[in-house]
This record gives structure tokens, C-alpha cells and sequence, in this order.
């Protein structure tokens, strides 16, 4: 849920700015409110007494401005941390033998026609991405135990990382 | 009661982890929406602070001074001000509804015993995995899967057998079923609901 903080923070603002405009024009506030322009002459008498208002508002800006390129951030990071490696995982030569074995010992397990393995995420949080692809009757659940028991937690080993996380997808492939 | 740490290291919270792990893994990350309301964000604040920095020379003068032309004259009540207002609303709670219910996902997750090892099978694979087994059944000539979860999670099998209709062949299409999803272990537990058809042969 971390991730949809911004999208229901923005929701939150619009949502509340949009129902109370919407509830003043409705007559949900009186008849005086309804008929009233939205900036009316003691509205901008007291605004433009207030010194610091503008200041606050170039502020406000800047501090949207900046939670957006946190929030774009935030995408680009979640979005290529799927996908690619962000940081050094651990030594090249050392992923390239693991990740190896790994394939080697899944393509060897019962009903497994081809097996695909990537290591993406960051420094902090190393995923290796597999795709299995297997016949459709294949006991997945079996495979997914086996995997779990053996070549898993030997990757972990291998790379010198205890938090690698494993994250299998299943394909089933057409019937011969 | 204390919590021992045997009891953080059972096998149930192991599960509960991983079925957490799994569920987290693929829900839908809202990645267009998110973007655009960042860009959004970014573009609005940059474009404010800009403007108020660099008034009366700004190059938005023009639409600041029309904006705020316009925010003097019209009343709340006016279909222009109305319709605004109802737009921001409806995309406030699109944006809301966004953020809060889960999303449909392409991939189900299946249980683990391990948080660290999170598996998954898209769902149009599952679906056809379980319209294989069903169509293994004898009698069936074919048969589709459909995988529903609107109110509850539903796996609707569509059967065709062309032999008169043999007493028990939709109990066996549905037990048969209902054996390989609990092969394949999906988090969310699916009831097996079977429509046979007759065909002429």
C-alpha cells in the first residue's frame, strides 16, 4: 500500500476540493453561498492584507513540484527494479555461475520443459526473477516445493545474499 | 500471552508470510496512474512557483489574469463552475478508488511455505491448465475455464459431452477440477462451478 500513498493522497485533495465546490453551487451552504462568485470582494481584501501569502504560495508549489519528482522517482525505481539490476548485487562472475546452476538444476526437475532465471531488484532488496514453463499437467505444487527445498535457497548461498528473493512465474506450454 | 519465538518460526506464520509475500508480489502496481499524477504534481507546483517568482513578468500573466477574472464574476451555482467541480470530483475519486481496492491481477498467486520463494501462474494458464484436466474426464468432448472473483473467487467450467447425459459427469468434472487447484494451491480459494452441455454427436 506503500506505493499508493501519493495516488490516494491526490484523490484525497481533489475529492475534498472538488465535493465542497460542488456542494456550494448545489445549495448545500445556503442561497447566499450559491449565488456568490468563488472569490468574492472580502475574500480578496483579506487575502491581499496577508503578507506572507504569496511566499506560502511559491512554497506550496515548490514543495508539489518535489513530491512529484519523488513520486516520478518512485515509478522509475519500482517500474526497473522488475526488470534490471539496480546497484551491484554481487559479483559478476558469481551471479553468472549461480544463476547457471540454478537453471541447471531446474531444468532437471519432473515437468519442466524450460526454465529462465534473471536477477533484478537493488542492492537492498536482490530478486531473482524465473519463468518455468512446464506441460499443463504438471504438479506446479510439487515444483514449486522443490524449488523452495533445493535450488532456492542454494542461489542464496551461492550469491552470499540471505534476503534474495525468489519470485517463480509458471507458464504452461501447448499441449504436444 | 507471550509470543515464544517458536511460535514466530511456526509453519502457519511462515505460510501467512509467504501467502502476504505472494499477494504483495503481484498486485497491480498502478504504474500509469501514479505517473501521471506525479507528472501531474510536478508540473503544476513547478509552473506555480515559477509564476509567483517571476510576476508581474511571467509568461502565464495572461491566464492568471483571465483565471482570476473569471473566479471574481461567476457564481458557484454556473453549469461552467458546476461542471468543473463534478469533473474534479469524479477524478478525485477515481484516483481514490485507485489507490484503495486491489486491482485485478494477470497472475494468481499460489501458497508457499516460504516468504522468500513467491510463485505465481497467469491466470489465463491456470484457466487453461484446469480446461485440460476437465476435458480429461470421460465423456467430455471439451471444455473451457473461466476464472471469476467478483463478489468470490469462482473457477466456472463450460463442459461439452456428446453422450447422453450420464448421471455424475458434472460431480466428476467438478471433483476433478477441484483436485488440480488444489494441486496448484492459489492463494485465493476458488469454488468449482460446472455447466455441461449436450451436443448430438
Amino acid at each position: 500500500m506503500r506505493h499508493r500513498l501519493g495516488l490516494a493522497a491526490a484523490g484525497g485533495v481533489l475529492l475534498c476540493a472538488g465535493g465542497l465546490a460542488l456542494a456550494g453551487g448545489l445549495g448545500a451552504f445556503g442561497g447566499g453561498v450559491r449565488a456568490e462568485p468563488v472569490l468574492d470582494g472580502s475574500s480578496s481584501r483579506f487575502l491581499a492584507g496577508l503578507w506572507w501569502l504569496w511566499p506560502a504560495v511559491a512554497a506550496a508549489g515548490g514543495a508539489l513540484a518535489l513530491a512529484g519528482l519523488i513520486g516520478l522517482i518512485g515509478v522509475a525505481h519500482t517500474g526497473l527494479s522488475r526488470h534490471l539490476v539496480l546497484g551491484r548485487i554481487a559479483p559478476p562472475m558469481a551471479v553468472l555461475a549461480s544463476r547457471s546452476n540454478f537453471i541447471d538444476e531446474v531444468e532437471r526437475l519432473p515437468g519442466v520443459l524450460v526454465a529462465r532465471a534473471r536477477l533484478t531488484g537493488t542492492r537492498l532488496r536482490p530478486r531473482l526473477a524465473v519463468t518455468i514453463v512446464c506441460p499443463p499437467r504438471a504438479d506446479i505444487g510439487l515444483l514449486r516445493e522443490e524449488i523452495t527445498a533445493g535450488p532456492a535457497p542454494r542461489m542464496r548461498v551461492a550469491l552470499g545474499r540471505a534476503e534474495l528473493r525468489t519470485v517463480v512465474r509458471f507458464q504452461f506450454a501447448a499441449a504436444a | 500471552m507471550a509470543t515464544s519465538v517458536e511460535d514466530l518460526l511456526s509453519g502457519s506464520a511462515l505460510r501467512r508470510a509467504a501467502r502476504l509475500a505472494a499477494v504483495r508480489e503481484f498486485r497491480p502496481t498502478r504504474l500509469p496512474a501514479r505517473t501521471a499524477v506525479a507528472l501531474g504534481a510536478l508540473t503544476t507546483g513547478t509552473l506555480t512557483a515559477a509564476t509567483v517568482i517571476t510576476w508581474p513578468h511571467s509568461f502565464l500573466r495572461g491566464f492568471v489574469t483571465r483565471a482570476e477574472h473569471l473566479l471574481r464574476t461567476l457564481p458557484l451555482h454556473d453549469p461552467a463552475v458546476l461542471g468543473v467541480a463534478g469533473s474534479v470530483t469524479g477524478l478525485g475519486l477515481v484516483l481514490m478508488l485507485l489507490a484503495v481496492l486491489p486491482g485485478r491481477t494477470r497472475t494468481e498467486p499460489l501458497r508457499s511455505t516460504d516468504p522468500l520463494v513467491i510463485a505465481g501462474v497467469g491466470r489465463r494458464g491456470l484457466g487453461w491448465a484446469l480446461a485440460v484436466t476437465a476435458a480429461d474426464v470421460p465423456g467430455v468432448e471439451s471444455a473451457s475455464v473461466r476464472l471469476r472473483r467478483r463478489l468470490r473467487c469462482r473457477a466456472i467450467v463450460r463442459a461439452v459431452t456428446t453422450h447422453p447425459m450420464p448421471a455424475g459427469l458434472a460431480e466428476e468434472i467438478r471433483n476433478a477440477v477441484a483436485v488440480r487447484l488444489a494441486e496448484i494451491e492459489p492463494v485465493h480459494h476458488r469454488t468449482v462451478i460446472v455447466r455441461l452441455t449436450w451436443r448430438r454427436p
